[in-house]
């Protein structure tokens, strides 16, 4: 029997999980999903499946020519005339003749076997040689045309006189953008990236020497600002403590919204026994096999001051986060991750919110302990210092303007996927209810329903780590910044 | 519907005329794996630009049927004229 089985044939589900519909086109809420596995532009499993395809009708058809090469020789042997000619074998000899020239195009013509093997590899080559180019320029397209913005801005900064120019003139631009909220117009979340950027250029454009152009200058400024800052404070050492009364047992996280609700109602208590939401919490929990997986839940900035607080939760460590060096919350919630006995080969998935997303986003990429996912929530995280090789998901919200504060959209990449969440009416999420973790919590249950790749595959990352079933123990740790001397 | 698109049930050939059906298969296979591709979801923007690629190829492929079914037929002769040297030998 030869022949082919017809009918629509679908590819197979992707690890295990069900082919979602065509999700970039068709999320039901007001939230746009880029980067990640689902890529933006091209679904890199779409160029993958195109290129085996391509390459297996390839295999099929060489193997075909090697049948037709093969048959091609017993031919020409039948051709050549005997010494004994007898008309009968003489009209054989003459057939396979024939049979020979009818045969010869299918094997080696224009249209034969090998040149369509040839032009099927080839294509395939191309197609395979597009999807590297996509992983690259997914990331590329955004970085550059920003990058001439940043240019110009930086240009200014270089001419004589430019540094002075660009104080006032970005202060004009922020007394226009006040008036039109005060007006009523929308958060300017995007543009605000756009003015971090320009106040940062224009800082450096201030350091000795000429200035070349930077489309991520907030690590440098920050790191400038951080080393002044630390020159007085002085490097301190940092200390976690289990809270009494903080343990808490129950199912482990489910879901987007399982971890962000982690962030609910839980802290160190204040004088007057309210919940100050400051501290780090450390949830451990046992699968069903027996195996141990934890994850972490990271507050955002908890004071205003350069590290002359107790708490380390403070904005020198957002600027040391920011350019990428060693901060005292980073090292404060390393502390926790210690004393909750976290081992180094058990999986991690950390969650933070505001600063605590830098924090995650940094323990991920020491490689100090296993991390397999991270979340973060209104974080400014698309600097170049913010990059880890563990699977990232970053909600954030546009009326949010402390994820701007990187002056850069997160990097477009197939391990790091951002939702936005654009609210139809701006205004009814003001900047500093978007920033909240309730609001997150919402944005987090919409992202729950969402069947889009990318979220898809960091779900996947997330219950890979913690499993769907076992039991959870949860504790906060009080963290803070101690009188001694690193 | 031609072999390339459908199951065509057949006596087993051997000699020349087996090679030939094992090269229908190998070019079955070749239009079924393009055909796969063709089926399956493809979520990318330039996805009609990547299927409009496999189609052109898928119909090169599917023109070797015509030439297969060529060049079964003379085969079969030639294999014909040989049973009847064969035939005449053992006579």
């Amino acid at each position: 029997m030869v022949g082919v089985m017809p009918g629509r044939l679908g590819a197979p589900p992707r690890r295990g999980m069900p082919a979602p519909p065509n999700a970039r086109a068709a999320e039901p809420s007001d939230i746009v999903i880029t980067g990640g596995y689902g890529g933006t532009v091209a679904r890199l499993e779409d160029l993958d499946r195109c290129a085996a395809a391509l390459g297996s009708a390839a295999r099929s058809l060489e193997a075909a020519w090697w049948i037709l090469t093969r048959m091609q020789r017993q031919l020409d042997e039948r051709s050549r005339p005997l010494l004994a000619q007898t008309p009968e074998s003489a009209a054989a000899a003459a057939r396979a003749s024939e049979a020979r020239v009818a045969v010869e195009p299918l094997r080696s013509g224009r249209l034969g076997t090998l040149a369509i093997a040839g032009e099927l590899r080839d294509t395939a080559r191309r197609v395979t040689r597009a999807r590297a180019e996509y992983t690259r320029v997914e990331g590329f397209v955004a970085r550059y045309v920003r990058g001439l913005w940043r240019g110009a801005v930086t240009g200014l900064g270089l001419a004589p006189g430019g540094p002075l120019l660009m104080g006032p003139a970005i202060g004009v631009l922020l007394r226009a953008e006040a008036l039109l909220v005060l007006r009523g117009g929308p958060i300017p979340g995007d543009r605000a990236q756009e003015y971090v950027g320009a106040l940062a250029n224009a800082v450096r454009a201030m350091l000795p020497g000429p200035q070349l152009p930077s489309a991520d200058p907030v690590p440098q400024v920050s790191g400038l600002f951080a080393l002044g800052v630390r020159a007085v404070v002085g490097p301190k050492d940092v200390a976690a403590l289990p809270v009494v009364g903080t343990r808490r047992t129950g199912p482990p996280p489910r879901g987007v919204q399982g971890l962000v609700s982690g962030f609910r109602g839980v802290g160190t208590r204040g004088a007057g026994g309210s919940d100050r939401g400051d501290g780090v919490v450390v949830t451990k929990v046992r699968r069903a096999d027996g195996t141990l997986a934890w994850s972490v839940s990271i507050p955002g900035t908890q004071r205003a001051g350069l590290g002359t607080e107790k708490h380390p939760f403070d904005n020198l460590s957002n600027l040391e986060l920011e350019a990428g060096m060693a901060a005292d919350s980073t090292r404060a919630v390393l502390a926790a991750m210690r004393a909750a006995g976290v081992g180094a080969d058990e999986p991690v998935v950390l969650a933070g919110h505001s600063q605590g997303g830098l924090v995650a986003q940094r323990i991920a990429a020491s490689g100090a302990y296993a991390v397999a996912a991270v979340l973060t929530l209104g974080s400014p995280t698309g600097t170049r210092t913010m990059r880890s090789k563990v699977p990232t998901l970053h909600l954030e919200h546009t009326t949010d303007l402390i994820p701007t504060l990187d002056a850069r959209h997160n990097t477009d990449d197939p391990l790091t996927t951002t939702v936005r969440r654009k609210p139809k009416d701006a205004k009814a999420l003001s900047p500093v209810d978007a920033h909240a973790t309730a609001s997150y919590e919402e944005l987090a249950g919409l992202v729950d329903e969402s069947a889009d790749e990318s979220v898809l595959a960091w779900r996947e990352a997330m219950d890979g780590a913690l499993g769907t079933d076992g039991e959870a123990t949860s504790r906060v740790y009080a963290v803070q910044r101690l009188d001694t001397a690193r | 519907m031609s072999w390339i698109d459908g199951c065509v049930d057949g006596e087993v050939r051997g000699g020349l005329l087996g090679e030939l059906d094992a090269v229908r298969g190998h070019v079955s296979d070749a239009v079924l794996a393009l055909r796969r591709a063709l089926a399956a979801e493809w979520v990318s923007v330039a996805a009609d630009g990547y299927r409009e690629v496999i189609e052109e190829r898928l119909e090169s492929v599917r023109q070797l049927a015509g030439a297969v079914d060529r060049a079964d037929e003379a085969v079969r002769r030639a294999e014909a004229a040989r049973q009847g040297t064969a035939s005449t030998w053992w006579e």
